[in-house]
């Protein structure tokens, strides 16, 4: 019996307790209104942020490639040693090649009889 | 407000119309208050949880599924809001005769403030897991269905009945300490 009057006791202070609403003393639209603008403004912000960061990343990359390809020049560094120099003859003819020793050698008598006359 | 005249105005907000969005909050803030202060017991952080309620409904609207309640939503919403409050709120101290006296069924026309509101709640609600507290402040004091429960808290029936019996049981234990 305690039991049953104990439950509709509770019962009654549940029910008074919904019927009991809290009351909001403000009308809080205007101020709910100004951070959904400050938060749009912040997407907005945030969306600039990111498409300047993926675009200048991109660009980074782009860069970055386009310098991978480009032939770096050789440095060249004197070892005191004589290097070999072989003569390329890739497009000359035969008889081109005769005539340029012969003239060479032309040229080779032509100096050594310079050379005496200045000494005589 | 009609359920006709709130899908015409969340198809304006959807479309960017902030300002169709202002007679929504005005017709749902003191609901969302309501269950936010019932809550977190707390007057100035039901506040807060009111203006981030409206806010993630804002940004979310795109997911609202206009076959299903805006009201049962919002409620969904204002409670995710509030869940990872109640689960960091500290233990409130309470005067227990104060609460006691209030609580008493003699005096139910009394005209209470919102601060011996939240006194007695705390008192009979403060001991209840955050889950157990949700339940059972959505079925005795929001006094809704239970199927908008499920459909809110995603719980199924029976976990739904499980907490309700756990904090019923503990609330009783309460009233018999008080023995009112």
């Amino acid at each position: 019996m305690e039991n049953i009057k104990n439950d509709s006791r509770s019962e009654i202070i549940l029910e008074n307790l919904s019927k009991k609403t809290p009351k909001l003393n403000e009308d809080l639209t205007v101020s709910i209104v100004s951070r959904i603008s400050k938060q749009k403004k912040r997407e907005k912000q945030y969306k600039f942020i990111n498409f300047i960061r993926i675009y200048s990343s991109a660009a980074v990359v782009f860069i970055i490639i386009a310098f991978s390809f480009t032939k770096k020049p050789v440095e060249e560094k004197y070892t005191g040693e004589q290097q070999n120099t072989k003569i390329q003859i890739t497009t000359a003819t035969k008889e081109a090649y005769i005539s340029y020793l012969q003239n060479n050698t032309q040229k080779n008598r032509e100096n050594i009889q310079k050379k005496k006359q200045l000494k005589n | 407000m009609e359920e006709s005249e709130i899908n015409r105005l969340i198809e304006l907000c959807k479309a960017g119309e902030q300002q169709a969005f202002a007679p929504i909050i005005s017709e749902y803030q003191q609901m969302v208050f309501s269950i936010a202060f019932r809550l977190l017991c707390d007057e100035d952080e039901a506040k807060d949880s009111v203006q981030d309620t409206f806010v993630k409904i804002w940004l979310n609207l795109e997911k609202y599924d206009p076959s299903k309640s805006f009201r049962t939503w919002i409620y969904t919403v204002a409670i995710n809001c509030c869940y990872d409050k109640i689960k960091i709120q500290k233990p409130k101290r309470i005067d227990e005769d104060v609460a006691k006296n209030i609580a008493s069924p003699d005096n139910v026309e009394q005209k209470i403030q919102n601060k011996d509101l939240a006194t007695i709640i705390v008192s009979l609600v403060g001991k209840l897991t955050p889950k157990q507290k949700i339940v059972f402040t959505l079925r005795y004091l929001e006094q809704l269905e239970m199927n908008e429960i499920e459909e809110i808290t995603h719980l199924s029936r029976e976990q739904i009945k499980n907490n309700l019996y756990l904090a019923r049981m503990s609330i009783k234990r309460i009233l018999e300490k008080w023995k009112i």
